[in-house]
């Protein structure tokens, strides 16, 4: 659909007429990314200063027209192709480094600014940014944000969201926010982080950077199976060994690689691990010892350790060139991204393997093992119809064996319009129906990124959850019989800090029970309605520890819908919760990486109560004690609530029957 | 731009595995956008059509009628003539895709003529009548020693002709320019195929501006009986110009010179130039339908060394430097990797390594761009080579040294650009 007249007028009024095409060559540039998915959008914009896209993105909603953000469009997924047509808003003259404060820890930075510019500003003056996605040469801070994409050295230092200290974000309506992890109110932060650029405009973020380790040395150990291989990275995780990065290679990747590159690794062995060590030479030296005795234990074949920065530059050179060695195989490369617990890494690379074999695919299999993401590479030829048929149901049926094995569709890839429809296989109905809630508060007329993320038809394609907890299925029926009967609720915990006016309130207090301390994937089950104290008592009686207060008198769900301890939101890895409606959501699980649909533990840490009733969380442990944050935890609950979470409210609460401190009883 | 476009799908361009026809190589595009910043043109401009990838993705479209010239005339001239040439892009990407190739193809398929005629011609006299070429050189350097250029350039007569190309052939040409013959004639070097060890191949610029360099890799290639292959054209500059056919015809002619100078065993011919070095090791992509000549291209292509084969002896003065391998078409490759080893060796800590972002400007390519974005892009490597706090920087090719050190010169002069040939100290 071509632009009005009029439109294109004030676009080129706004950005200059030579920043505004619509000529068939400029759209069909901006139309792909490297998934298969190939949209024409309507027109192309290029913004070449900041300033200029408040404006631009008003006058894009005045005239409801979609938009679409685009920076490096490096993404697999299709995220930024222009679906339903629209304005692809091409950010990246927006590439500048603002600052760089060593002293505070942080550098600020325009959107697109390329992930690999930063880290080489910032080598000279011996600090780094943590996330390094393959594609950080090329892709962009925004970008990698948008996808929540981290690379292997999430394992230690944290995922692209953890690592974001602030953003200036922008809505579909044009207004400007700045989102920070610790402000009051829901973590829009974490909740934007992954988004695929549905929920608005990044405009400028400021990123934490760290100081760089003195040393690094890297390790290269063989396996005689996938599981030792799996099973050495949770050993050395349980014994308080968290390194740099570990990636793996199933030996069908090893040989194909090896042949390729000659980066040297053995190709007898069924598994490979990478393992690399950071930090000061005395650590290193005793960690080193640690690694190997583990590998040992674990039966390894192999243990070398690159001696000079030459011989470490080759063995990554190999992990380097994996996909090198599949495009130069054939014209294309799909590349899928899903992510299972650790401890079902083994099985789920086997259900891989077999459906690689049984559509009679090439494909090679990556995998960072400390997060239990794995990247398939199926090569092919998309100009024949019927291998590009099988490749899509192939891709399609190891992600929903990822689900299967309680994994995600995406781990950092994100879902954009080529992971939608497994989406419906992932999310129960009621979870997909509050991302619906969630786009449509922040974007009641579609128009940033549309058609990405929430599969079309859901309704039909998705099934209702069921939940076989009794004390969950009591308190979600109780909240729906009050939903039927308009009666408001007030969702408390065993000790609330807020003495409410309302009359009928809802207690987590039978939500008392720790489901799960699982020492494999060092990461816990427990209902909200445990006391804090009581939580750490259990951990601490299995040898593990948590980054949470020692002293707070209250329940988990309190700590995390309160937003007492801020640092404790970015160890949620999953959270169940009831809708004022009495519709049980989920999301999330023992995943250390999870890019599929809005970050719901994002939404409701800091919600107090207003958006729904948290019963579960699943959270990360660790084997050593954790350093804890200096301020004591201090429940957030009375503030001014923003325009967007008073929307979201709206939206997810139309009759505002769960009331909550921030909200003041209800009235909005 | 009315003319319909002829791109043909089943021309041959450079693949991982042999030859293989545009319209296969131009699909093997992942759209992984690995080469975006490699490109010193989508640097400047940040638009995907001036991106490697927007590039191939035109001439994809194109062969697939799903764009058609006519739909933004414009826009693919610009970014086709934006286009270095430089194979960066081919570096960087993980299919090693011959970008430069795609795009020469989309070139001559739009006819697209970014040198000027005058400057065209020039080249052609080369191509055709080496002496007379020479002979010209020779004459425009006296020229310019009387001052008759200047007066050209100040009158405006320069513009008039179609001679404004002059102007920036006079900014790069160093102070004294001279010819090989002229040089080696001077040095009473006698050039004799007879008992010949081996060949040397110099490059344009050795040949007609900077002799020095052709002295300097004579030197090096002592104590061995060195023919020097003077007055040679090879098709290189035929080639990234436009005319493949009279390309091929000179590559041809060089193919049959080099085998009648010893018919029984083939000599080693060492060129210094990146360039040709890329061009020769490629040649028998260019002959792909041609089975015969393939053959005797692949032996040449087999001969040819580039002078980092050849051994160095440490400088007397170290000084901090970097080496800038930037050429056209085809990556340096191994002989990139060579001379760094070569610096490595000699230099230690005070050779300065260029990873990630990097300096690497075709020099030959910079003639097929408008003058104001070539200078941008040059003006970056200035800028590089001051944020490094260089002292010099070896160059690969003749013609990136005598680009980069105008710019030097002119914003930076603490820092000198040479060719390679001048690490070994001059007798």
């Amino acid at each position: 659909m071509q632009l009005a007249p009029h439109i294109l007028k004030q676009l080129k009024h706004l950005l200059g007429a030579h920043n505004v095409q619509t000529d068939p060559v400029s759209l069909a540039l901006n139309g792909y990314d490297c998934s298969q998915s190939r949209f024409r959008p309507d027109a192309v914009v290029t913004v070449n200063n900041p300033s200029l896209l408040e404006p631009l993105v008003c006058l894009l909603a005045r005239e409801k027209i979609p938009f679409i953000a685009r920076a490096a469009a490096t993404n697999h997924a299709g995220s930024c192709s222009a679906v339903k047509g629209g304005v692809v808003i091409n950010l990246n003259p927006l590439c500048q480094i603002y600052t760089i404060d060593t002293a505070h820890g942080f550098a600020e930075a325009a959107p697109c600014t390329v992930t690999g510019d930063l880290q080489q500003a910032l080598a000279p003056l011996g600090f780094f940014y943590a996330p390094d996605p393959a594609s950080e040469k090329v892709s962009t801070l925004s970008g990698n944000l948008a996808q929540n994409a981290s690379g292997a050295r999430c394992l230690k230092y944290g995922n692209t969201c953890d690592n974001t200290l602030s953003i200036e974000f922008i809505t579909p309506q044009g207004q400007t926010f700045t989102f920070r992890h610790d402000a009051p109110g829901p973590d829009w932060l974490g909740l934007t982080a992954g988004s695929e650029g549905t929920l608005g405009l990044i405009k400028r973020m400021r990123v934490k950077i760290l100081p760089a380790p003195k040393h690094v040395k890297t390790f290269l150990a063989t396996f005689p199976s996938l599981a030792a291989s799996v099973q050495t990275v949770s050993d050395l995780v349980a014994r308080g060994l968290i390194p740099r990065c570990v990636e793996a290679m199933d030996q069908i990747t090893t040989r194909a690689v090896e042949e390729f590159a000659h980066a040297g690794y053995p190709t007898d062995a069924q598994a490979l691990l990478i393992i690399e060590l950071d930090g000061d030479l005395k650590q290193i030296k005793q960690d080193a010892q640690t690694l190997e005795e583990l590998c040992k234990a674990r039966g390894c074949q192999t243990f070398t350790a690159a001696k000079t920065e030459a011989e470490r530059e080759k063995l990554w050179s190999g992990r380097r060139a994996a996909y090198s060695a599949m495009a130069a195989l054939a014209p294309n490369v799909a590349v899928g991204d899903g992510t299972v617990p650790r401890s079902q890494l083994p099985a789920a690379l086997a259900k891989v393997r077999t459906i690689i074999d049984q559509n009679g695919v090439t494909a090679s299999l990556l995998f960072h093992a400390g997060d239990g993401n794995f990247h398939p590479q199926i090569v092919f030829d998309a100009r024949q119809p019927e291998q590009t048929r099988r490749v899509n149901k192939t891709l399609h049926e190891i992600l929903k064996a990822c689900v299967d094995c309680g994994g995600t569709v995406s781990g950092e890839h994100g879902i954009g319009v080529e992971k939608r429809s497994v989406m419906a296989y992932q999310y129960s109905r009621q979870t997909l129906r509050l991302f619906t809630q969630i786009k449509q508060a922040f974007d009641p007329f579609n128009l940033a990124n549309p058609g990405k993320i929430i599969p079309v038809g859901f309704e039909d394609k998705s099934s209702l959850y069921q939940e076989t907890d009794p004390a969950v299925c009591r308190l979600a029926q109780e909240i729906k019989t009050r939903f039927e009967q308009k009666e408001k609720t007030a969702v408390v915990g065993t000790n609330s800090q807020w003495k409410t006016l309302c009359a009928q309130t809802l207690s987590t207090k039978d939500l008392n029970q720790i489901l799960d301390i699982d020492k494999t994937n060092y990461m816990a089950v427990a209902q909200a309605g445990v006391r804090v104290k009581d939580l750490l008592n259990a951990l601490a009686q299995q040898g593990v520890y948590a980054q949470l207060p020692p002293d707070y008198p209250g329940t988990l769900g309190g700590l995390i819908a309160s937003k007492a301890w801020p640092a404790f939101t970015a160890q949620l890895t999953g959270v169940q919760a009831i809708m004022p409606s009495g519709d049980i959501v989920n999301y999330g699980g023992k995943l250390m990486k999870n890019a599929a649909g809005y970050n719901l533990c994002r939404l409701f840490a800091g919600s107090v109560g207003a958006l729904g009733m948290i019963t579960k969380v699943f959270f990360k442990i660790y084997a050593t004690p954790q350093a804890l944050p200096k301020q004591p935890a201090k429940a957030q609950l009375f503030f001014r609530p923003d325009p967007l979470f008073t929307a979201v409210k709206r939206t997810v609460d139309p009759q505002l029957l769960f009331l909550s401190p921030a909200f003041e009883e209800g009235r909005l | 731009m009315k003319r319909k476009i002829t791109l043909s799908p089943a021309s041959f361009v450079p693949g991982p595995q042999g030859p293989r026809a545009l319209v296969q190589s131009v699909d093997y595009c992942t759209r992984c956008n690995a080469c975006v910043q490699s490109c010193p043109s989508y640097l400047l401009q940040r638009e995907e059509a001036f991106s490697p990838r927007g590039r191939n993705q035109i001439v994809r479209l194109l062969l697939e009628r799903k764009i058609k010239v006519s739909d933004n005339p414009d826009l693919i001239k610009q970014t086709t003539a934006a286009c270095l040439l430089c194979a960066q892009c081919t570096t960087a990407c993980a299919g090693a895709l011959p970008m430069p190739d795609h795009m020469l193809a989309l070139r001559r398929a739009i006819n697209l003529q970014t040198l000027p005629k005058t400057l065209r011609l020039f080249l052609r006299l080369h191509a055709v009548w080496p002496s007379g070429f020479e002979m010209l050189v020779r004459t425009g350097y006296v020229f310019r020693r009387l001052g008759l250029l200047w007066l050209l350039r100040v009158s405006g007569l320069l513009n008039l002709f179609g001679f404004a190309w002059l102007k920036h052939a006079n900014a790069i040409l160093p102070k004294r320019p001279s010819t090989l013959k002229k040089l080696f004639k001077k040095q009473k070097i006698c050039l004799s195929p007879q008992e010949a060890q081996v060949v040397y191949l110099p490059s344009f610029e050795a040949s007609y501006i900077t002799p020095q360099t052709a002295l300097q890799t004579w030197r090096l290639l002592q104590p061995k009986k060195t023919f020097v292959l003077t007055e040679q054209s090879t098709g290189l500059f035929e080639y990234l110009y436009g005319d493949k056919t009279l390309a091929l015809i000179q590559l041809k002619n060089l193919l049959t010179r080099w085998e009648k100078l010893s018919p029984r065993k083939k000599l080693p011919l060492i060129t210094d130039s990146i360039e040709l070095y890329g061009f020769l090791k490629h040649s028998p992509v260019l002959f792909a339908t041609l089975k015969g000549w393939q053959k005797r291209a692949q032996a040449l292509a087999e001969h040819v060394q580039f002078v980092s084969d050849l051994r160095f002896a440490k400088p007397a003065n170290v000084k901090r430097c970097a080496l800038d391998s930037s050429t056209v078409l085809y990556p340096a490759g191994e002989a990139a990797v060579r001379a760094r080893k070569i610096f490595k060796t000699h230099f230690g800590k005070n050779f300065v390594e260029c990873e990630y972002s990097h300096y690497a400007i075709a020099a030959a390519g910079l003639a097929f761009v408008p003058q104001t974005r070539a200078e941008e892009m040059v003006l970056e490597n200035v800028k590089d080579v001051a944020r490094r706090q260089l002292q010099e920087v070896y160059c690969l090719s003749g013609l990136a040294a005598l680009e980069l050190n105008a710019a030097l010169r002119r914003h930076y002069p603490q820092a000198q650009a040479k060719h390679m040939v001048f690490l070994q100290d001059e007798p």
